[in-house]
């Protein structure tokens, strides 16, 4: 309408969004910040992989001990105190709610309890009997905050799930968890299953066939746990995978079944062996193969526990006797119809799903507890996890494990019985076989390549050299990292009980032309055997048979596009071979 | 008398005071603009002291402990850990992004669709089942279901936000054509508004042609694909064209019964338009929500997705903030929609929901 | 003040029925046994109007204003809008509509309509919503405007100043001028009026009548008129059509000298008064009968 050349408005709107737009740009890292662990951008070394993701109080240990060795002290040093007052719900009746989800490995408690409902009376000795109400809550978040309130005394979780609450539970001590014993090891409940299609060798996929694929699963579950660790063991970097979550198992099975573009999934049974049934598909791994890996576990919250002792010892010895009643078929077909009733399951699938957990015993639970030299037990369980979320950006500080880990009433009832004859009874028998058939018959899960560093012409892990340092001889392990390795390797060997393991010899082709192939296939294989022996007199509750040796020498370089690496090609390849193919 | 009283013991003050208190309990007063604000701003401040005092310390112990409710001061220093390691400012803008997706392609067909059922009411009587369906469905339940049918990527959120809202915009946008007086049609009618064919057509194709484009690059652009298969590449494959003839279609024939008659385009639309928008605005605020829901699906970032990391493994203090962002950042959409509808829609006098 | 005088021309009421057109004259509408039903073949069938005839002759450059009375029910509007072709009244059950000799088939410009509730678009500005029939007509900005803001003019409004602004900002005489405007801007050849001023002030009422009679002519068209105000129906109809009860049907037709003088000055005359007067007797009378009509019905 005017004349005066006076700006429109528009040139104002789009004046002020370029200077935004700048200002914006300038200030990208303050206004929008990447954030932290999206996960893409971490690695993780072997020797992190074997020191775990906290300090532990006693860790490896580089003595060799030819016993079990047991921790040394009360868990009541090292529990962190509670001094508030109680804040979980007063007991009606000396009635406990005890938290479970959908699982086989509690049946022994649901047996013992004769179904959910309060009724039964448990028994201490020389203390007032108490009951037990059983809480179905399957979320475990859901769970986690029904315990953190005070709603349910006991929580249910898998041992590797707790670090994941603990940043929560470290607020307070009064609901700082007290883990008191292992109701079961998943034994083929989880299972990773991929597409043929995916693998470089479709008869025969391993876990490195992952690299660069898709993979769902539930996010901060076992699975989680159950993948991140294969991964790390069969080389694969988590930042090497893309990572699809879903909110639970059943959804990420369902999630491979529609997407064809996802290479493989992590879920439950029974939706593991459906889809491993299907031609194209192939189960990688299982907790039937990897044994020791995944651990359920109830715990108390701490001001409970520090109330009711009796009740936790009467607890834990009521889950025992559960586990001692389901050894009869009787109790079997009992404890499944409880299971169908509380679980709103048909009988069969109920009965069908108890092969899914392993129920651990006395001794099996003083092993995980005590032993500070099983590979497989509480302590690399929890630091094992830590290590893996802490990488994942998950979880901030870690709380070491024996501020949760309570085995006094373990350690006081081990003099009764049966306890005191109670033997572990969670063994595989391997047949000796020769390392041939075993890679013939078994379908390879992962390959696990170390470098170690053997003295020229030694086989002597543990070679010993002298040096000199400030004048004085010193003498000293010719390879530093003799025991990380070790630890590194046990642990494998000790979560993937189930399998196979043969360690292969490596040598550098240096001396090539000079010396003749079996001189280096014995020095290789003398090499291998040396791991092998080290190994087992160093975690002695390892099974020998497990273990296989191989001297393959010069043949098979590390890298094919850098086959005159040496110090890479000088190592020791460690194959977890499952026991015979699925199919 | 207690008032009398009063104004015998202070005689000066009285008038201010009593008049206010007058005025307060007179049933419907309305109060000034600043007054109610300052009532607002007295609740805020009340919640803020009760939820203090619910947390403070007293004798070294707390009312409610930290893992049931933080205090304020904790809650509000966790802030600069919510906004740098989680990304909030990111999460938001891509928990926004895909409700504003979901909401395009609801709008794109639950309008023109809804128009035509409250022009057409055979149209209606056909579509009513979708809306009773599409009202009445458990919304949480369609997340494994669209995950199944759309996969884990960001289509599958953007769909979902689309399932859960067409019905309602659907349903609202009929309601609010069917509002319209017959005398306004009586009065097109009379004035002379007719069909015309042609004129629809060609306008019914522009609108096709956006809808072409938003078929094919939109999809394109939320595929998970994109950014490694790059533009070309995507154009080249058959499935780009075949969504853009898709939305060729679906433009054309969403739009040419609208833009063919001169009553429809000139007359129920822009009568209906204030109603439609603002119902828009309403039930974005619902899909504000259920996007939450969605972000459970694997979700690297979104305001769902922090809460769900903060409920699984903490801090809960960052639960409690983002319920705070999301209800201000909800409140400010709102509020700058409604400065756009008063300025679209100067002939209302008021634009109140 | 002028003192009223008596017309020079003949009484302005006539209480004998019309005598009916000469054979052969051309007939702007015609209706013929037309009869309307609502959900026929219902319980609820409703009759609202039934058996109506009449024809008004085409009187090219002249027109003709037809009031319309009755009590209220008896289907008034029907007509008017059986004439416009406005569902749900539109079409009629029985007998036969006619405008210009042809059958009605549906609503169109060359009738316009002025309703009691303006019904002015609200998110039109005054212009736009005058303009709105031309624009319907694909006619280009620049003239619709012009001719918008020409009328606007005439029906006593400043464009200028009234122009641009939306309908709720205008009192409901203007909104009102602004219907009449959008509606004779078409220059439709049939003007039909639902108590146009209903809803206004007296004093509005009369000036609007004045500027009703006024464009009337310049228009030259057959304007159909449904009031309730007698007197307002006697000042602006040459012809008056009154409704029995329902089912409603032409129960008599009148001849009134057309109004020729400001409605101030011949309403305040005595014939004039006197002529309402009649009128309103008739009415009265038709009242009585609906009362009965409605007792017989109801005891059961």
């Amino acid at each position: 309408m005017t004349d005066e050349p006076r700006p429109k408005p528009l040139f104002y709107i789009v004046l002020a969004a370029v200077v935004l737009a700048l200002l914006g740009y300038a200030f990208r890292n303050t206004l929008f910040p990447k954030g932290k662990g999206s996960g893409t951008n971490f690695t993780i070394s072997k020797e992190e992989l074997a020191k775990g993701g906290t300090e532990g109080v006693e860790g490896a240990d580089a003595n060799v001990p030819t016993t079990v060795k047991e921790y040394k002290f009360t868990p009541s040093e090292k529990l962190p105190p509670v001094k508030e007052t109680s804040a979980y719900q007063p007991l009606q009746a000396r009635t406990v709610k005890f938290a479970l989800n959908v699982w086989a490995g509690w049946a022994p408690i649901i047996l013992h309890n004769n179904g959910s409902a309060p009724g039964k009376l448990w028994e201490v000795p020389g203390k007032e009997p108490f009951k037990v109400e059983l809480v179905l809550i399957d979320n475990p978040v859901t769970m986690r905050d029904a315990y953190a309130a005070g709603q349910v005394h006991i929580g249910w979780a898998t041992l590797d799930m707790v670090p994941l609450f603990m940043d929560e539970f470290r607020k307070d001590t009064r609901i700082f968890p007290r883990i008191y014993q292992q109701v079961d090891f998943s034994n083929g409940g989880d299972g990773i299953v991929i597409r043929r299609s995916a693998a470089k060798d479709p008869k025969a996929p391993t876990i490195s066939d992952l690299r660069k694929k898709k993979i769902v699963l539930a996010q901060n579950s076992p699975s989680e746990y159950f993948l991140l660790n294969a991964l790390v063991n069969g080389g694969v970097q988590p930042s090497e995978v893309e990572f699809k979550y879903t909110e639970d198992a059943f959804q990420a099975a369902a999630a491979f079944n529609a997407d064809k573009s996802i290479a493989a999934c992590v879920s439950w049974a029974p939706d593991i062996y459906n889809l491993a049934k299907v031609p194209d598909n192939h189960m990688l791994v299982s907790t039937a193969t990897a044994n020791k890996l995944i651990a359920d576990t109830w715990f108390a919250r701490a001001d409970f526990a520090r109330d009711n002792p009796d009740i936790c010892e009467g607890l834990v010895r009521g889950i025992f006797a559960g586990m001692d009643g389901m050894k009869t078929d009787a109790g079997r077909t009992q404890a499944s119809k409880l299971m169908a009733t509380l679980y709103g399951l048909p009988e069969a699938d109920t009965l069908g799903m108890l092969g899914d957990a392993h129920s651990t015993n006395y001794a099996e639970n003083r092993d995980f507890f005590m032993n500070s030299n099983n590979p497989a037990n509480f302590e690399r369980t929890w630091n094992t996890a830590y290590l893996l979320y802490r990488k994942m950006g998950r979880v901030q500080n870690p709380v070491a494990f024996d501020q949760v880990m309570d085995f006094s009433v373990l350690k006081k009832i081990g003099d009764e019985e049966p306890f005191k004859s109670s033997r572990n009874e969670y063994q595989i028998n391997f047949a000796p076989k020769s390392v041939q058939t075993i890679k013939a018959e078994g379908s390879e899960i992962l390959t696990k390549v170390i470098t170690v560093h053997f003295a020229p012409n030694s086989w002597e892990l543990k070679k010993k050299i002298t040096v000199r340092e400030g004048g004085k001889d010193v003498e000293t392990l010719y390879e530093p990292n003799a025991d990380p390795i070790l630890e590194d390797v046990a642990k494998l060997a000790g979560q993937y009980s189930g399998a196979n393991i043969v360690i292969e010899g490596h040598t550098d082709a240096s001396m090539r032309g000079q010396v003749s192939p079996q001189l280096v296939k014995d020095l290789a294989n003398n090499r291998a055997a040396s791991v092998k022996q080290e190994l087992l007199n160093k975690y002695t509750n390892l099974n020998p048979n497990q273990f296989s040796t191989e001297g393959v020498g010069w043949d098979r370089p590390a890298d094919a596009n850098d086959p005159e690496n040496h110090a890479k090609n000088r190592r020791v390849e460690i194959k977890v071979i499952a026991l015979e193919h699925p199919e | 008398m207690p008032e009398t009283e009063i104004a015998k013991t202070t005689p000066s003050k009285p008038s201010v005071w009593s008049n206010w208190l007058g005025r307060a309990r007179t049933i419907r007063d309305v109060p000034p603009q600043l007054e109610s604000w300052m009532f607002g701003l007295a609740f805020m401040g009340l919640a803020l002291v009760v939820w203090y005092l619910v947390t403070a310390e007293w004798n070294g112990e707390r009312f409610m402990p930290r893992y049931k409710l933080p205090s304020p001061g904790e809650t509000f220093a966790s802030f600069p850990s919510l906004w740098f390691d989680r990304a909030l400012s990111l999460s938001a803008i891509a928990s926004l992004a895909r409700v504003l997706g979901g909401f395009m392609l609801t709008a794109a067909i639950g309008i023109p669709l809804g128009i035509i059922a409250g022009c057409y009411l055979r149209v209606n009587a056909f579509l009513k089942p979708l809306s009773v369906f599409g009202r009445s469905v458990p919304i949480a339940a369609l997340v494994p279901l669209t995950m199944i049918w759309f996969g884990l990527g960001e289509v599958q959120k953007v769909m979902f936000i689309f399932i859960a809202t067409v019905a309602y915009v659907l349903f609202d946008t009929t309601n609010a054509v069917q509002a319209v007086p017959d005398r306004f049609l009586d009065t097109g009618y009379t004035l002379g508004a007719h069909r015309t064919r042609a004129k629809g057509a060609r306008r019914a194709t522009f609108f096709a042609l956006i809808y072409a484009l938003i078929f094919s690059f939109g999809l394109f652009a939320l595929d998970d694909q994109s950014e490694s298969h790059g533009l070309l590449r995507g154009m080249a494959g058959s499935s780009f064209w075949l969504h853009a003839l898709f939305g060729l279609t679906l433009g054309f024939l969403l739009w040419y019964p609208i833009q063919s008659h001169q009553l429809l385009r000139k007359v129920l639309l822009p009568l209906a338009l204030p109603d439609i928008i603002n119902n828009l605005r309403l039930v974005f605020g619902v899909a504000f929500g259920y996007i939450m829901l969605a972000e459970v699906i694997d979700a690297k970032r979104g305001l769902g997705f922090i809460i769900i990391q903060s409920q699984r493994v903490g801090p809960r203090e960052h639960i409690y903030l983002c319920l705070i962002i999301i209800t201000l950042l909800a409140y400010g959409i709102d509020q700058g929609i409604r400065v756009l509808q008063r300025k679209f829609f100067p002939y209302l006098k008021n634009a109140e929901s | 003040m002028p003192s009223p005088e008596p017309s020079a021309g003949m009484p302005p009421c006539v209480l004998e029925d019309m005598p009916p057109p000469p054979a052969g004259m051309p007939l702007i509408v015609d209706f013929e046994n037309v009869t309307k039903t609502y959900d026929a073949g219902t319980p609820r069938a409703f009759t609202s109007i039934t058996d109506i005839n009449f024809k008004v002759e085409d009187r090219p450059k002249i027109g003709e204003f037809v009031g319309v009375l009755g009590p209220s029910g008896c289907g008034k509007s029907t007509v008017l809008r059986l004439i416009a072709g406005l569902a749900p009244h539109f079409p009629q059950t029985m007998g036969k509509v006619f405008v210009n000799e042809q059958p009605v088939q549906g609503p169109g410009p060359d009738r316009g309509f002025v309703f009691q509730d303006y019904s002015n678009f609200p998110n039109r500005t005054v212009i736009d919503n005058v303009a709105f029939g031309l624009e319907c007509a694909h006619v280009e900005e620049k003239e619709r405007k012009a001719k918008a803001m020409e009328w606007i003019q005439k029906v006593g409004l400043d464009a200028k100043r009234d122009g641009l602004k939306y309908p709720h900002q205008l009192s409901g005489g203007m909104n009102q001028r602004v219907a009449i405007a959008r509606t004779l801007i078409m220059q439709p050849k049939i003007i039909l009026m639902d108590e146009p001023f209903g809803a206004l002030d007296p004093t509005t009422r009369q000036s609007m009548q004045d500027l009703l009679v006024s464009l009337w002519r310049e228009l030259e068209a057959t304007v159909f008129f449904v009031t309730h105000d007698i007197a307002e129906a006697v000042y602006l109809s040459d012809r008056m059509y009154i409704f029995s009860p329902s089912p409603g049907t032409i129960r008599h037709q009148l001849k009134i000298t057309p109004a020729d003088r400001p409605a101030r000055q011949m309403q305040a005359e005595r014939s004039f008064q006197e002529s309402v007067l009649a009128v309103r007797d008739i009415l009265e009378k038709l009242e009585l009968e609906k009362a009965a009509l409605a007792a017989k019905g109801s005891p059961k």
